[in-house]
């Protein structure tokens, strides 16, 4: 029971085994850290006095808020362009991984550093951080308002469901002037046909609000379905309205809700945009044949905005952003090159 | 030299462990430590970042997400049994472990090729799990079979103290790199591609093969797992074991239940787990140590002792932040007067020739009685809500408390000898 000692060459032998890792393992860090751009490290200061310049007549106008995805110094950081001069574009200082905004109100989800942790931004009409929320896992959906009043947020949070590695969303409204929480869906009463459901399953994820802010659609997956339910903040109330709409997005006419719709199952399954008539109840599928997941944005009442990711590997993601007519008539076209997750601001 | 040495050295070291009756950690106990723990870092790198890069990264959706899950479940069950049969029949445990530990550590590069599909996703997350479950019995078994029977416990518990650091590190340095490299998943695949391999040359380069300390043993091995199964003593303490793992909630409902209790957010998910394994980090060796003093059946009700005063405060007493801290650090204790325990406690009644189809067979049944009891707790939730888990919850663990003491009290005293079976 008593140990022999260790052979000189054994240990010669694991001493430079372990070098070697170490070493290699030491030389890709920091060919990646000289490679990669740094997040910016703490959002004091979103814009510099050239990019407040820059951005001053673009923000004047109608734009589009978004993630810039072109590879370099600005790659990850919230940027925004001219709605009609694709040229004009401007990335700012903050490092964003979804973000929405309004005239008045942005709200920047993103993994952060010092302290390190998921946090959400808030930014006001000078675009400066006026608070910052502690988010309860990875960043996923975000949306505001189109009063300005109220912002919503999804976040994946892992081991919270019943098997330990299992994964769930949650799902909360915030005021989007104090960040003050209006309400953790899970915390809203279910009905279905006027009876109430519950469940521990219940995830939701993906709100869209309506032009009054209390009233907003979601999405409620339990039991492998998939829910549309209707919400109203005060009444904190949940109303199951429709099956097999996932990540609702509300037309600004309000007639219309943009999906991603499922097929297949398992493993295979993927995704294509879809239009929801609120009026007729008809679904009218989009001749998108790239995959999409992303919660829909609406450019105007006939077109939508999404991003179709490319290149997409473990040290590398692309993405573009589309756009696609409701009617189904025309192929989708690219919209912004380099760019995810945008808002359309019309002020 | 080295006969005069090894003679010296074993009486030296036998002198000392009766004068201070101190438990004898062998070089290999804290040298699979040492591969638990950069195995540990290097899985927990990727568990912990792994919903950033699947949703964020990759942005998969998910849905898909849950049937992996059940995948892995059954693979890892058959898995665990088999490879503790074979090392078993081979006595060949450390080959066995190796094969575990490096079919895990190729995983981690697998992951640079996943792209955006999830069947290959899915295959290499199952083959990282088929690995996790051929190593643990053979490892398990290194471990109780170099040490002294009077201090098997102890010597788990400082196994597990060391695999705990790596539960504890790999999250902060993968999430160092994310954050100081946005997007480069790469980076944190490779680094920890580079910890396993440095716990797999720990464990090729230094460990020293259970054969090569036994001498040769190459007697047919007539008793095999149905044998084993038929023992009174190894199906009552593997079932007390399965019962306890079966009433106690997995970490996730605790944790949920807690928040639930508190009427807070979700904030503090990966704080609470980092919580509990603080705890069992620093408890773990004490508490095996306590174990192979006054009996290790008596330290393995205590943990159950521990679970019935969590649901009790749960229950009845409100839980602020320091009643919080109070119930992670009871948590870590039940896992420190459990985990290892039991592992010691089985490997005190049977013999070295099955040894470490033993800890398979126990793995096997605590991990799917687990996972049994979640689907239970997950479908009482639902039904009935979280008040109606804790009560539950809080009668089943008594109840599982009663027929653990008595079933453990008719085992009679821990078995010293260890070729009991």
């Amino acid at each position: 029971m008593s140990d022999v000692p260790l052979s000189p060459l054994r240990l010669t032998i694991f001493a430079i085994v372990v070098g070697v890792i170490a070493i290699a393992s030491a030389a890709y860090l920091y060919v990646v850290r000289v490679e990669t751009p740094p997040a910016s490290a703490s959002p004091t200061r979103l814009v510099n006095d050239g990019q407040r310049q820059a951005l001053l007549p673009i923000r004047q106008q109608a734009h589009v808020a978004f993630r810039e995805m072109a590879p370099g110094p600005g790659y990850g950081r919230l940027a925004f362009r001219s709605l009609e001069d694709s040229a004009n574009r401007v990335t700012t200082e903050l490092t964003c991984n979804r973000v929405h905004f309004t005239a008045t109100v942005g709200l920047c989800l993103t993994i952060a550093r010092d302290p390190a942790g998921f946090r959400g931004y808030l930014i006001d009409d000078r675009l400066e951080v006026t608070r910052a929320i502690e988010l309860p896992g990875v960043p996923s959906r975000t949306r505001i308002s189109r009063d300005s009043r109220f912002a919503a947020y999804t976040v994946f949070v892992a081991g919270d469901s019943y098997l330990a590695t299992g994964l769930s969303t949650r799902t909360r409204i915030v005021d989007a002037h104090s960040g003050s929480m209006l309400g953790d869906l899970e915390s809203f009463a279910v009905t279905r046909d006027g009876t109430v459901i519950r469940a521990a399953d219940f995830n939701f994820w993906g709100v869209t609000f309506t032009r009054d802010a209390n009233r907003f659609y979601a999405t409620l997956g339990t039991a492998g379905r998939i829910l549309l339910v209707e919400g109203d903040v005060a009444a904190r109330a949940l109303r199951v309205i429709a099956e097999d709409i996932e990540c609702p997005a509300l037309s600004p006419d309000e007639t219309h809700i943009a999906f991603k719709k499922r097929f297949g199952s398992g493993l295979d399954a993927w995704w294509q945009p879809a239009v929801f008539n609120l009026a007729t109840k008809d679904v009218r599928l989009l001749p998108e044949p790239k995959h999409i997941d992303d919660q829909i944005e609406w450019l105007d009442d006939g077109h939508i905005l999404y991003a179709v990711g490319h290149s997409v590997s473990a040290a590398l993601r692309r993405a573009d952003v589309w756009s696609l007519a409701i009617d189904g008539a025309s192929p989708p076209s690219l919209f912004i090159r380099d760019a995810e997750s945008p808002a359309v601001v019309r002020p | 030299m080295y006969p005069f040495d090894v003679a010296a050295l074993r009486g030296f070291l036998a002198a000392r462990a009766r004068a201070t009756a101190r438990p004898v950690i062998v070089r290999t106990v804290w040298l699979l430590g040492l591969v638990s723990c950069f195995t540990d870092i290097s899985s927990e790198m990727i568990s912990s970042i792994l919903p950033v890069y699947l949703f964020v990264h990759l942005q998969l959706s998910p849905v898909q997400f849950g049937l992996i899950d059940g995948l892995y479940q059954g693979v890892t069950a058959v898995a665990r049994l088999a490879s503790g049969i074979v090392a078993d029949r081979w006595r060949r445990y450390k080959l066995v472990a190796t094969i575990g530990y490096a079919l895990s550590a190729v995983c981690k590069l697998g992951l640079l090729a996943t792209g955006s599909g999830w069947s290959v996703f899915a295959a290499v997350l199952s083959a990282d799990r088929l690995g996790k479950g051929i190593r643990t019995a053979p490892r398990d078994a290194l471990i109780s079979l170099t040490t002294r029977p009077q201090d098997l416990a102890s010597a788990f518990g400082v196994h597990r103290a060391m695999d705990t650091v790596g539960v504890l590190v790999g999250p902060l340095l993968a999430y160092w790199i994310l954050a100081s490299m946005p997007g480069r998943f790469d980076a944190i695949f490779v680094i920890s591609f580079a910890a396993a391999l440095i716990g797999i040359a720990v464990l090729v380069l230094l460990v020293d093969d259970r054969r090569s300390a036994d001498g040769a043993h190459t007697t047919r091995v007539s008793l095999d797992l149905p044998g084993l199964l038929r023992h009174r003593r190894f199906v009552s303490i593997a079932g007390v074991a399965a019962l306890t793992s079966f009433v106690v909630v997995s970490d996730a409902f605790l944790y949920l239940l807690l928040q639930w209790r508190r009427g807070g957010g979700a904030e503090t998910i990966p704080l609470l787990y980092a919580g509990t394994a603080a705890a069992y980090l620093v408890l773990a060796a004490p508490l095996g140590r306590l174990a192979d003093r006054v009996g290790r059946a008596r330290v393995f009700l205590l943990g159950q002792v521990l679970m019935v005063a969590i649901y009790a405060g749960i229950a009845w007493v409100g839980i602020d932040l320091w009643t919080l801290v109070l119930v992670l650090f009871l948590h870590g204790a039940y896992y420190a007067a459990t985990d290892g325990v039991i592992a010691a406690l089985v490997s005190g009644i049977t013999r070295s020739e099955v040894r470490a189809s033993g800890l398979a067979a126990l793995t096997t049944a605590t991990s799917l009685a687990r996972l049994a009891g979640s689907v239970v707790v997950g479908v009482v939730w639902s039904w009935r809500g979280p008040e109606t888990v804790v009560t539950v919850a809080l009668v089943a663990t008594v109840a599982a408390l009663i027929v653990s003491a008595m079933t453990l009290k008719e085992t009679g005293p821990d078995a010293l000898d260890a070729d009991s079976v």
